[in-house]
């Protein structure tokens, strides 16, 4: 049951007034990189919102103890692998191909300390600078409002030469493209690419633009680790890890734009590298 | 187990369970698989009881422990299908001697190596993402005896993939 006192009530109340198909959507269309507190908010306002259509406790309980608590399953698992593993970090929506969702205006306001001071000489002049707390990083908000998200996306794949939709600047040797996500929202806009290889190691490149100013598009997660600053071809590219993934994020100007997965430094490096 | 044990699975069962289905749909999109995996993450649990005893969080273990479920779930059916998809897209002189007809199918290219009921099974499971559950209830057999029938046709396959590597 959820209390009174979850997130989906004091932090996201505006959750409680999507309809349950729109909190599926942006529950599954979660990729690891919002704040935690708001996905435990949308799972919240979800659980509160199926409470009467799930399963019936009693007879879910009963099942537990008549087909997966039995001898013939004891020391059985029903998919294999370990148990626990701190490896690396789920990433959410696995299997859909492009989903439109609503996109939670809460995407999230936090109060972010440490801003480093940049010295922008010889950097490209759209870029915005990022922020970091020991928990989240993100970019400071754009100035302007942007005019027209599709655009501003669409610009940003082009240059990337990622506007076929075929995810061929970002694929490396031994992956392939798994699967596209697309967001879109009247001011906020999201495409993310998965690639994923035989042994089951994954990274994806995501894409992001809001339109409105003072309001980053994403915040992400991270560990307590530092944040480096990686400066190539006159960008300048912020590297930190989140549970075991390295994570390359940066900006250009409207567009807020991350790499990130089982890879590790030299070949994020490299991709970014060969952005030109 | 003891019954101070199942006391503490059976309560930590009726708060959370339906909180870690929700979970679990987060990373798999289907509420009957996610329905699976948070059972899943119960029998571990039972398994595992004196880890989660001794945990300072036994929700977050939980949680955790769904999402390996998940993790584990999804990685299987991407092998299962990958073989699939292998065994389909093999030259049509390496694959088996009765898939030859044009309009040949997963089915006809799969009866020569799996028993009609095998194929089924795989077929439900794998392409159209039936639970171990649901199959079993179906079937009137366990749910760790479908388990088993999934894992040998998914080996034969392995297998007369395999051959036709060499």
């Amino acid at each position: 049951m959820v209390r009174g006192d979850s997130p989906c009530h004091t932090e996201y109340p505006q959750l409680l007034r999507l309809e349950t198909q729109k909190l599926e959507e942006l529950l599954t269309s979660l990729d690891g990189t919002e704040e935690e507190g708001f996905a435990e908010a949308l799972e919240a306002a979800l659980l509160q919102r199926k409470a009467e259509s799930l399963s019936d406790i009693d007879q879910s309980w009963d099942i537990l103890q008549k087909e997966f608590l039995t001898e013939e399953g004891v020391g059985q698992r029903l998919f294999d692998g370990e148990d626990h593993s701190h490896a690396s970090r789920l990433r959410p929506r696995w299997r859909r191909t492009v989903r439109r969702a609503l996109l939670a205006a809460a995407a999230v306001l936090a109060v972010f300390a440490g801003i480093i001071a940049a010295d922008a000489a010889g950097l490209e002049l759209f870029s915005r600078l990022g922020h970091w707390t020991q928990s989240t990083f993100s970019f400071s908000a754009p100035t302007e409002p942007v005019a027209s998200i599709d655009a501003a996306l669409q610009e940003t794949l082009q240059q990337l030469r990622m506007d076929g939709l075929s995810g061929a600047a970002f694929l490396l040797d031994g992956y392939q493209l798994r699967d596209i996500s697309q967001v879109h929202s009247d001011t906020y806009a999201r495409i993310c690419f998965f690639y994923s290889d035989s042994q089951g190691n994954s990274y994806n490149f995501r894409a992001a633009v809001h339109s409105e100013p003072a309001q980053p598009a994403t915040l992400y997660e991270k560990d307590g680790a530092g944040v480096e600053i990686y400066e190539t071809n006159g960008k300048r590219y912020y590297l930190f890890s989140n549970l075991g993934r390295n994570v390359a994020a940066w900006s250009d100007g409207a567009c807020e734009l991350s790499l990130s997965g089982d890879l590790d430094w030299n070949t994020i490096k490299g991709l970014l590298d060969q952005l030109g | 187990m003891r019954p101070e044990d199942a006391q503490l699975l059976e309560e930590l069962y009726r708060a959370h369970f339906h909180a870690l289905v929700v979970h679990a749909y987060r990373y798999l999109d289907d509420w009957n698989e996610a329905t699976l995996a948070a059972q899943e993450a119960f029998h571990i649990a039972c398994e595992k009881i004196d880890v989660l005893r001794a945990s300072a969080n036994p929700i977050g273990w939980l949680k955790e422990t769904t999402r390996n479920v998940c993790r584990n779930l999804w990685k299987t059916r991407q092998r299962q299908l990958q073989l699939l998809v292998s065994l389909d897209d093999l030259p049509e002189n390496e694959q088996p001697a009765r898939a030859l007809e044009a309009e040949a199918d997963y089915a006809d290219t799969f009866t020569s190596v799996l028993s009609p009921e095998e194929y089924r099974l795989l077929k439900r499971i794998v392409l159209d993402g039936d639970t171990y559950l649901e199959l079993a209830q179906e079937l009137g057999i366990s749910m760790w005896a479908c388990r088993k029938r999934v894992q040998r046709a998914t080996e034969k396959l392995r297998k007369r993939y395999d051959r036709s590597k060499e």
